[in-house]
C-alpha cells in the first residue's frame, strides 16, 4: 500500500522526466548538474537539489511528510503511562506500553523538545522550543490548559522537589528560567553557560545541574574545549557553582543516582585542534559519561566506547531505580550502552584524586564498567526506565518508534510503533545518513557529532593534512545553507557534493565514500534545514529603531563625513540579501599567519548569535571584536568612522538577520 | 520652619535672598512664636554611634590598600581596589584578578543583583559580571558598552537590566536579549556624555552626569529629564536650596521617595518637589568633597576626602581619624556642633571613596585599606531642646576645619565682597549686583588622600613621563593591539606632533643635565585619535602599564576632560597643555594643572578689545561645531551680553568645511560690526577670505588657534586686519623663548608654535615637579601645585586657584601679512554695561 502511494505520488516526476529526456533536454540537465555542483551527474538527482528549504510546495509535502519523530521520554509514577515528545509533529504523544500503542496525540508547540511531570503524574510540562514556551498540559484531560513563557529556546527542564519551581534550561538565550508554577510567573532568570540543554534534579529536591550543550567561549583559541554544569540552587534562585567539564562538550543529559550520590551526564571529548587525519588513532573524538560527586566535589569523565569500536552521540542517560545500571543511548550508533554504577563507584573510589582527569582518555577502561552493548532502531535519543526497573524504554527517533529493552536480559525485546508515515522520504533518508556514525572509520563520529541539532558545534577544526596549527577553520552552520554555496572557508567547494564526496572521506570520514544515493539523501537533508526563527525579529514585523538604524549602515554608500564608500568596501556588497553573502571569495584582512588562503568564502549572516565565535578561524569572539579588533584599517567593511552607537546599532541589525 | 530659620541665617544679599529673609521674618512679625522642629523618634542624633572601627588592609588579605568602592552583600563583603575585587567570607578575603577574568585590576564599583546574586562590577577596563566564581567581561571592544572606564554600576531590581555609568555615556544591558542601549549626548538632555554614578529607584533610573548634574529616567516610557544647577556658573552658588548644588554630580543615590546628589561642592537632597543642600558652611559635613553617597534606611551617608559624614536631613554625625590613630565622632544639629565623642578605635583613613551599608554595620572604602563600623556605648546627643536661633558650640569642640589649602598662596582677588575667580574684570562678574550664598574655587584644591608616605622605587631604569595627543601612526612608537586609529588627516595632528617634539626636547635637555638624579626620563607616547573616548583608557595604560609619573596631556578638551575625571581614581599628575575650554579646571579635582591661557582669558581679552577700546558694539559669533567651539565662545558670549551687546547671531561649521558663505550671508542679514571667529586655523583663514570676497567690512576677531602661519597662509590679503588672542608671542625677545626657538629648530628642522611652547613648559612644569617631588605622585602633585607662577618659553605663567593659566595674553593684529603681537590691553576700571546681567545660565552651544 504504501509503495503504491509512494509510486503515485512520484508518478508524475518520473513522467516529466521521461517527457524531459524525450525533448532532448537531458543533455541539457546532464550540463546543469555539472555546472551548478561540480560533480558528474551520476552523484545527482532532481530531487536533491529541489527539495525546497522553505516548504509549502507540493515536492515538500511529498518529501516531507509529517512524522512523529520522538525525542524525550517520560514516565507516569505507577508506569501505566509513556509519554514521548514528537519533535516534528509538534505534540506529546500518550502512550499505553503495556498495550504498546499510542493512545493520544496533544498539541504542545512548534517543536517540543522535553517533556516532565509532575510527580502526581497529573500534568505533562513540554518545552516548546520554537515557541520559547512551555505547554502545560492536563493529563486527565489530554489537552494544554497554560502556557508558560520562557527564554530563547528552551530545551531540558525539570521541576524542583516540592514541584512548585519548573527550571528551564533556555538553550538559545543561554540562561535559565526558574518558573514558580503557583503564580507562572518567571521569579529569576540566571545566566548559563553555553546553550543550556540538559536538566537534572538533585534527589530530595536540593542541588539542579544544568548541562551546557555547548563549550565556553574561550579566550584562549588553544584552550581545550569545556562545556559548564551549572549548578543552581532553585529555592534560593541563585547559582551556587558552575563546574567546567574540561574537554568535553555535548552535554546533552542529566540525572542522578536515586540515591543523590552522583550526578551522570552525557558529553562528547572533541579534539578539534588536532589534525583530522587523526582519525585512523581513534583520537578526534570519543563519548563519554560524565560524574560528578558533588558530596565530595570530585568530578571524572569515563569513555564509552571500546578500544577499537565507537559509540557516537551519547545522548540520553537514565538510571535503573535500585541504583544498579546506567543506560545511555548513542544517538550515532543505534546502541543503547548498560553501565554497571557499583563498577563506577569502585572504579571512583579506588582513583586517587590527582588521576581522576586521566581517566577520560583511557578507553579501553569502559570494560570494567559499561556490561552491554544493546543494538536498538535508529538515532536513540530519549530514554526511560519503568519503575519496577524491568523495562528501559528508548525513543528510536528516526524509526518513529519507542525501543523496549529487558534490563534482565539486556536485550530489545519489541518496540512501540507512534504511527509516523510508513514510507521513508529522501530527506529522512538523508536525516538518518545524517545522523549515523555508519559512515566512519570505527563508527567514530557521525556529522551530527559536529552539528548538534543540525546547526554547529561552535568548535575550531584542523582539517587540513597540512601540519599542527595551521588553517584552522571555524565550523559553520548547516541551517539555511541550501543557497550559500560554495562551501569550504576556502570556497573550494562549489557544491555540497563536492562538499560531501570523495575528498570528505579521503580526509575526515576515512571510510568509502558515500554512495551515490546516499549522497543524494544527505544532500536533500541539508538542503532541507531552515534556520530557527529570529528572536530579535520583531514579531509585529519591521525593525526595532536600532535595527533599523543599523541597516541603514548596512547598506550605507557614504561615510558619516559624505565621503563616498566604494561598492567593494560597503557591508551589502558581499553580504547580499537573501543570503547575505554573494557566494564569493574576499580578502577582508582577516587571515592568520598560518591559513595559506588570504580570500575567502563570504559567510551568511542567518541568526549569528547563534554561531559565536565569528571569522573563519572563529578568532572573534564577538560581532563588535570583527571590526574594533580585527578590522582596524576598514579591510572589514568601512566601519572605522561610526562611533560607539553606530557600531551597537550595525550589531543589532546583524541580530536580526 | 526650620527651613525658613536656616535660610535666614545663610542669606546674605541680593533680591533673592532679601525675598528669603522677609518670608522668614513673616512669622515673628506676625507674632507667631518661632520654635524648632521637634526631634524625631529614632533620628539620626537620638541612634547610637559607630564607635567600634575595625580596618582591613593588605595585611590582612586585601590586594591592595587603596580600596575605591565597597559592598554589602549577606554575610559577605566586596571590596574594589587597585589590585583587584576581594570578598570577605567567613572571615577570609579571597581576591580576584585579572587571572580570574577581570577585564582590568582596577575595580571603581560593584552591586549585587538582587535578582540573580550575581555580582557586577565595574573596572577601569570594563564591565564584569561575576557568577558563582565564573567572570565574564564586557568591554567596548567586545560588547556594545558605551567605554570601558566603568565609575558606576547598578542592577535594577525590576528587570533583569543591568546599567553602567562609564566615561562616554550611560549603557543598559538587557540581560535577556543581551541588548545594549548607550545613552549620551546625542539622544538624551545629557549635556555631557560623562557619567559617574547610578541609582535606581521609584521606577526611574538616575544618572550622575559630569558637568551635566542628574539624568532622571523613566522606565515606563523612557521619558529623560534633567536636573541642573539653576544659576549655571560652576564658579559660584548663587542660592542655597535651589536646585543640584552643582553640575558636577559624583554620586546620585535614591530611597524612598528621596534622591541624594553627592559633588565636590557639597550635598543635595530632593524630595520630588523641593531641593535642599548642605554644605560645610551650613551642616556637619566633613567636607564639600564628597567622592560617593549611599542611602540607606533614611539616612544618606556621605563619603568625603575629610571623612565619612552621616545625616537624615537634620542632623549629622561625622567621623574622622585623628592624627593619633583614635577616632573623632562629631554631632550637629542644623549646621551646629553639639557633642563630640572619642573612640580608640577610627576609620582606616579619612580620604573615604565608597560606603555601604547592612544593618547597624558600615563598612567604608579608604586609601588605606576597608574599615568596619560598629555602634556601640550610649546613643548619641540627641536634638537639642535649644531656643530658637543658632545652638550654642559645645565647649572645647572644634568646628569643622574649612577645605585646607598647604600650597602656595591662591592668586585671585577679593573686591567689593567678592571673589573674582580667574581674576574676572568687575563687568563680567556673573551675578554682579548680587552677593551669591557662596563663591566657589577661592581657596586651591587639596588632595588629602594617601601615598605620600610611600618610598621611592629603586633600581629604576627611567623615569617615564607619559604625553597624549592627536598623534598620528607616524608618531607613535606601535600602535596599541587592539586600538584602532580613528583618524586620519586630523587637523589638529600636526600641532600634536609638534608637542610631542617639543615635550621631546625638554627631556633631551633635561637628560643632558642629568636626569633625575642620573636616571633619564623618557617620553611615553599615546594618542587621543582613538575611537569612543578611549583616552581614559590610554591613561590606565599609562598608570598601571607605562608606570608613568606625570602626564602632559595636549589639545582636545574632551579627551582632557576625560582624563581629569579617570585621574580623580588614578591619581596621575596631569598637566594640559593645548586645551583652552574654560570649564576643563572647574571642579576641584586636585590633580590636573593647565599651562596655557583658557577661552575665559581670551575672551576676556576681546571683550575688552571689541567693546571699550573700539567701541563696537553689535557682535556676530562664527564658530567651530566641536565641543572645542562650544565651550571656547562660552565666555565671550556672556560677556557681551553683561556688557550690554549681546551677541546678535552665532554660525556654526564643520571641521574640513571649504564654503561658509552660507553662514556669512546670514550673518550679514543682522549687519555686525564686529565678527568674533573660534575655529582652526585653516576654515577660520578660507572663512575671513571669504567674508572680504563677499565684501564684509566689519571688523574680525579671533582665538589663539588662529595665531598660525596656516591662517594667514588660508585667508591671504583678507588676514589684514584681524586682530586675534594669543598666548604666545612668537616675536618676543624674551631670552626663554628664543632659546627655546632656537633649540627647537635646531632638533626638528622647523618653526615652533605657540602649541609646541606650551607643551616644553608643560614639560617643564612636570620635570621641576619631579624634581622637587621625587617619584612619588601625590608628591609631585603637591610639587606642581604649590607653583604660583613660572617663567618659560611661552612667558610668564600665573596660576589661579584652579591651577589654570591666566595670564598675561597678548593680542596679535595681521599687518603687511605677519602678526604683530601687543600686550593685552588692561581692562578699565571704569568698564561695565548700566545693566545689570540678569539669567546667566550659560546657554551651551
Amino acid at each position: 500500500m504504501a509503495l503504491a502511494r509512494a509510486w503515485w505520488m512520484t508518478a508524475p516526476i518520473f513522467g516529466l522526466a521521461l517527457l524531459a529526456s524525450g525533448l532532448g533536454a537531458h543533455r541539457w540537465a546532464r550540463a546543469h548538474v555539472e555546472q551548478i555542483t561540480g560533480a558528474p551527474p551520476r552523484t545527482a538527482d532532481c530531487v536533491a537539489c529541489h527539495v525546497s528549504a522553505r516548504g509549502g510546495t507540493v515536492l515538500d509535502r511529498i518529501l516531507k511528510p509529517r512524522y512523529k519523530t520522538p525525542q524525550d521520554l517520560a514516565m507516569s509514577p505507577d508506569g501505566s503511562r509513556l509519554y514521548a515528545t514528537a519533535e516534528d509533529a509538534g505534540a506529546l504523544l500518550v502512550i499505553d506500553p503495556a498495550a504498546r500503542r499510542v493512545l493520544a496525540e496533544i498539541p504542545a508547540g512548534r517543536r517540543p523538545h522535553s517533556v516532565v511531570l509532575d510527580r502526581a503524574g497529573a500534568t505533562a510540562y513540554v518545552s516548546d522550543q520554537e515557541g520559547d514556551a512551555i505547554a502545560v498540559i492536563d493529563i486527565a484531560r489530554q489537552t494544554p490548559v497554560r502556557r508558560l513563557e520562557t527564554g530563547f529556546g528552551p530545551a531540558g527542564l525539570a521541576l524542583t522537589g516540592d514541584d512548585d519551581t519548573l527550571v528551564v534550561a533556555n538553550a538559545m538565550g543561554g540562561d535559565i528560567s526558574l518558573i514558580d508554577l503557583r503564580s507562572g510567573v518567571e521569579r529569576a532568570r540566571l545566566a548559563a553557560g553555553n546553550e543550556p540543554c540538559a536538566v537534572g534534579v538533585e534527589p530530595g529536591g536540593g542541588r539542579v545541574l544544568v548541562g551546557n550543550l555547548l563549550a565556553s567561549l574561550s579566550p584562549s583559541p588553544e584552550a581545550p574545549p569545556a562545556a559548564e554544569v551549572t549548578v543552581v540552587d532553585a529555592r534560593r534562585g541563585r547559582i551556587a557553582g558552575r563546574t567546567p567539564m574540561r574537554g568535553a562538550h555535548l552535554l546533552e543529559s542529566v540525572t542522578f543516582t536515586p540515591d543523590g550520590g552522583l550526578a551522570l551526564l552525557t558529553l562528547v571529548r572533541p579534539r578539534n585542534l588536532l589534525p583530522v587525519l587523526q582519525v585512523e588513532r581513534g583520537w578526534v573524538m570519543t563519548g563519554g559519561l560524565g560524574v560528578i560527586d558533588l558530596k565530595r566535589g570530585r568530578t571524572a569523565q569515563l569513555p564509552l566506547d571500546d578500544v577499537d569500536a565507537f559509540y557516537a552521540d551519547p545522548a540520553d542517560v537514565a538510571t535503573t531505580p535500585d541504583g544498579r545500571y546506567a543506560f545511555v543511548s548513542h544517538g550515532g550508533a543505534d546502541t543503547v550502552s548498560a553501565i554497571d554504577l557499583d563498577a563506577v563507584r569502585r572504579l571512583l573510589r579506588d582513583t586517587r584524586d590527582a588521576d581522576l582527569d586521566s581517566l577520560a582518555d583511557r578507553i579501553g577502561t569502559s570494560r570494567r564498567y559499561v556490561v552491554s552493548r544493546i543494538a536498538v532502531g535508529s538515532n536513540p535519543r530519549g530514554l526511560a526506565v519503568s519503575p519496577d526497573g524491568r523495562l528501559v524504554y528508548v525513543a528510536e527517533r528516526l524509526d518513529d518508534r519507542i525501543g523496549i529493552i529487558d534490563v534482565g536480559r539486556m536485550q530489545r525485546i519489541g518496540s512501540i510503533d507512534l504511527g509516523g508515515p510508513r514510507h521513508e522520504t529522501i530527506v529522512r533518508r538523508g536525516e538518518k545518513i545524517f545522523n549515523s556514525s555508519a559512515a566512519t572509520l570505527q563508527r567514530q563520529f557521525s556529522c551530527r557529532s559536529c552539528h548538534p541539532g543540525n546547526h554547529v558545534d561552535r568548535l575550531q577544526y584542523d582539517f587540513e593534512p597540512d601540519g599542527l596549527g595551521r588553517n584552522i577553520v571555524d565550523n559553520r552552520t548547516l541551517a539555511g545553507l541550501r543557497d550559500t554555496a560554495p562551501y569550504k572557508w576556502n570556497g573550494k567547494n562549489t557544491s555540497l557534493y563536492m562538499q560531501c564526496g570523495v575528498r570528505f572521506a579521503r580526509v575526515l570520514t576515512r571510510e568509502e565514500p558515500f554512495a551515490p544515493d546516499d549522497l543524494n539523501a544527505l544532500v536533500a537533508f541539508l538542503y532541507s534545514l531552515q534556520p530557527s526563527r529570529n528572536r530579535f525579529r520583531p514579531e509585529a514585523g519591521g525593525l526595532t529603531e536600532a535595527q533599523a538604524r543599523g541597516r541603514a549602515i548596512f547598506e550605507r554608500a557614504a561615510k558619516r563625513d559624505g565621503t563616498p564608500i566604494l561598492p567593494a568596501e560597503r557591508c551589502v556588497t558581499c553580504h547580499a540579501a537573501p543570503e547575505y553573502t554573494d557566494g564569493r571569495n574576499h580578502d577582508v584582512g582577516s587571515a592568520s599567519p598560518g591559513d595559506s588562503a588570504k580570500a575567502l568564502d563570504t559567510p551568511q549572516l542567518r541568526n549569528l548569535t547563534l554561531t559565536a565565535p565569528y571569522m573563519h578561524d572563529g578568532k572573534a569572539a564577538t560581532l563588535e571584536q570583527i571590526w574594533t579588533v580585527y578590522s582596524p584599517d576598514d579591510s572589514h567593511g568601512v566601519t572605522s568612522d561610526l562611533g560607539k552607537q553606530g557600531l551597537n546599532d550595525l550589531v543589532e541589525y546583524l541580530k536580526s538577520l | 520652619m526650620r527651613e525658613n530659620a536656616r535660610r535666614k541665617r545663610k542669606a546674605a544679599g541680593g533680591i533673592g535672598t532679601l525675598l528669603v529673609l522677609a518670608l522668614a521674618c513673616l512669622p515673628a512679625a506676625m507674632g507667631a512664636p518661632v520654635v524648632p522642629d521637634a526631634p524625631s523618634p529614632g533620628g539620626l542624633l537620638e541612634r547610637s554611634a559607630l564607635t567600634r572601627w575595625e580596618s582591613f588592609t593588605t595585611r590582612d588579605g586585601l590586594p591592595s590598600d587603596h580600596v575605591l568602592a565597597v559592598r554589602v552583600d549577606g554575610d559577605r563583603v566586596w571590596a574594589g581596589t587597585t589590585e583587584g575585587l576581594a570578598v570577605r567570607a567567613n572571615g577570609r578575603w579571597r581576591v580576584y584578578g585579572t587571572a580570574d577574568g577581570l577585564p582590568h585590576r582596577v575595580v571603581l564599583s560593584i552591586d549585587v543583583s538582587p535578582r540573580t546574586g550575581d555580582v557586577w562590577v565595574g573596572t577601569m577596563g570594563g564591565l564584569a559580571r561575576l557568577s558563582a566564581g565564573r567572570i565574564d567581561a564586557f568591554t567596548q571592544m567586545s560588547s556594545g558598552l558605551s567605554n570601558d572606564f566603568v565609575h558606576a554600576v547598578r542592577c535594577d531590581p525590576d528587570e533583569d537590566v543591568v546599567w553602567a555609568a562609564t566615561a562616554m555615556g550611560a549603557s543598559r544591558l538587557d540581560l535577556r536579549t543581551k541588548t545594549w542601549t548607550l545613552f549620551t549626548h546625542e539622544n538624551t538632555p545629557m549635556h555631557e556624555p560623562w557619567t559617574y554614578s547610578l541609582a535606581i529607584g521609584g521606577g526611574k533610573v538616575f544618572v550622575g552626569a559630569w558637568g551635566g548634574g542628574v539624568l532622571e529616567y523613566t522606565k515606563a516610557d523612557g521619558h529623560w529629564r534633567e536636573y541642573r544647577d539653576p544659576d549655571g556658573q560652576f564658579e559660584v552658588d548663587l542660592l542655597p536650596d535651589d536646585g543640584p548644588i552643582n553640575d558636577v554630580t559624583s554620586g546620585v543615590d535614591h530611597e524612598g521617595d528621596l534622591l541624594w546628589q553627592s559633588t565636590y561642592f557639597g550635598l543635595t537632597r530632593y524630595d520630588g518637589r523641593e531641593w535642599r543642600s548642605y554644605t560645610v558652611k551650613d551642616s556637619g559635613l566633613a567636607s564639600d568633597f564628597i567622592n560617593f553617597v549611599r542611602a540607606r534606611d533614611g539616612l544618606a551617608w556621605c563619603a568625603t576626602d575629610q571623612g565619612l559624614s552621616v545625616t537624615d536631613g537634620e542632623g549629622w554625625v561625622t567621623y574622622r581619624r585623628g592624627a593619633d590613630g583614635r577616632g573623632d565622632i562629631l554631632f550637629y544639629d542644623d549646621g551646629n556642633p553639639v557633642a563630640k565623642r572619642r573612640t580608640a578605635t577610627a576609620l582606616p583613613h579619612n580620604y573615604v571613596l565608597g560606603v555601604d551599608v547592612a544593618g547597624d554595620d558600615v563598612w567604608v572604602a579608604t586609601e588605606r585599606g576597608v574599615g568596619h563600623g560598629v555602634p556601640g556605648g550610649p546613643p548619641g546627643p540627641g536634638r537639642p531642646a535649644a531656643a530658637p536661633g543658632r545652638t550654642p558650640p559645645v565647649a572645647g569642640m572644634p568646628p569643622l576645619p574649612p577645605p585646607g589649602n598647604t600650597g602656595a598662596p591662591p592668586p585671585g582677588s577679593f573686591a567689593g565682597g567678592r571673589f573674582h575667580y580667574a581674576h574676572v574684570p568687575d563687568a563680567l562678574l556673573p551675578f554682579r549686583s548680587t552677593t551669591p550664598y557662596r563663591d566657589l574655587f577661592t581657596e586651591r584644591s587639596q588632595f588629602r588622600g594617601a601615598g605620600r608616605e610611600d618610598a621611592e622605587p629603586a633600581g629604576l631604569s627611567e623615569v617615564r613621563i607619559g604625553f597624549i595627543g592627536p598623534l598620528e601612526d607616524a608618531d607613535l612608537p606601535a600602535r596599541p593591539p587592539g586600538v584602532r586609529s580613528g583618524a586620519r588627516g586630523d587637523p589638529k595632528a600636526v600641532l600634536g606632533r609638534r608637542m610631542l617634539r617639543a615635550a621631546t626636547l625638554a627631556l633631551e635637555e633635561a637628560n643632558a643635565a642629568g636626569g633625575y638624579r642620573g636616571i633619564p626620563f623618557r617620553l611615553v607616547p599615546r594618542t587621543d585619535l582613538v575611537l569612543w573616548g578611549q583616552s581614559s583608557n590610554e591613561l590606565v595604560h599609562f598608570a598601571y602599564d607605562d608606570r608613568v609619573w606625570a602626564v602632559l596631556s595636549s589639545i582636545d578638551s574632551n579627551h582632557n576632560h576625560v582624563l581629569s575625571r579617570a585621574t580623580l581614581k588614578l591619581e596621575v599628575p596631569i598637566v594640559s597643555a593645548g586645551t583652552t575650554d574654560p570649564t576643563l579646571v572647574e571642579h576641584a579635582i586636585p590633580w590636573l594643572v593647565r599651562c596655557t591661557i583658557d577661552d575665559r582669558q581670551s575672551s576676556y581679552v576681546l571683550l575688552n578689545e571689541i567693546f571699550e577700546r573700539r567701541g563696537l558694539q553689535r557682535p556676530a559669533v562664527l564658530r567651530v561645531n566641536d565641543r572645542d567651539g562650544r565651550t571656547g565662545i562660552i565666555e565671550f558670549v556672556e560677556g557681551a551680553r553683561r556688557l550690554g551687546h549681546p551677541v546678535l547671531i552665532e554660525q556654526r561649521f564643520y571641521n574640513g568645511d571649504t564654503d561658509f558663505k552660507a553662514q556669512l550671508a546670514r550673518i550679514m542679514e543682522v549687519a555686525p560690526d564686529a565678527l568674533v571667529l573660534w575655529g582652526n586655523p585653516d576654515e577660520t583663514g578660507r572663512a575671513v577670505k571669504q567674508a572680504r570676497e563677499m565684501g564684509v567690512k566689519v571688523s574680525v576677531f579671533g582665538y589663539d588657534r588662529m595665531a598660525q602661519k596656516t591662517f594667514l597662509d588660508a585667508a591671504g590679503p583678507a588676514a589684514e586686519g584681524v586682530t586675534v588672542v594669543a598666548t604666545v608671542n612668537t616675536d618676543s625677545l624674551d631670552p626663554a623663548w628664543l632659546r627655546f626657538r632656537d633649540a627647537y629648530r635646531t632638533r626638528w628642522n622647523e618653526e615652533p608654535d605657540s602649541f609646541a611652547a606650551h607643551a616644553y613648559d608643560g614639560a617643564g612644569l612636570i620635570l621641576e615637579a619631579i624634581r622637587k617631588g621625587g617619584l612619588n605622585r601625590p608628591r609631585i602633585r603637591d610639587a606642581l601645585f604649590a607653583i604660583s607662577s613660572w617663567h618659560g618659553a611661552t612667558g610668564t605663567i600665573a596660576f589661579d586657584t584652579n591651577m589654570s593659566d591666566i595670564g598675561p595674553p597678548w593680542l596679535a593684529t595681521v599687518r603687511d601679512g605677519r602678526f604683530h603681537f601687543e600686550p593685552a590691553p588692561a581692562w578699565p576700571k571704569s568698564a561695565g554695561p548700566a545693566r545689570a546681567a540678569a539669567g546667566n545660565r550659560r546657554t551651551g552651544g
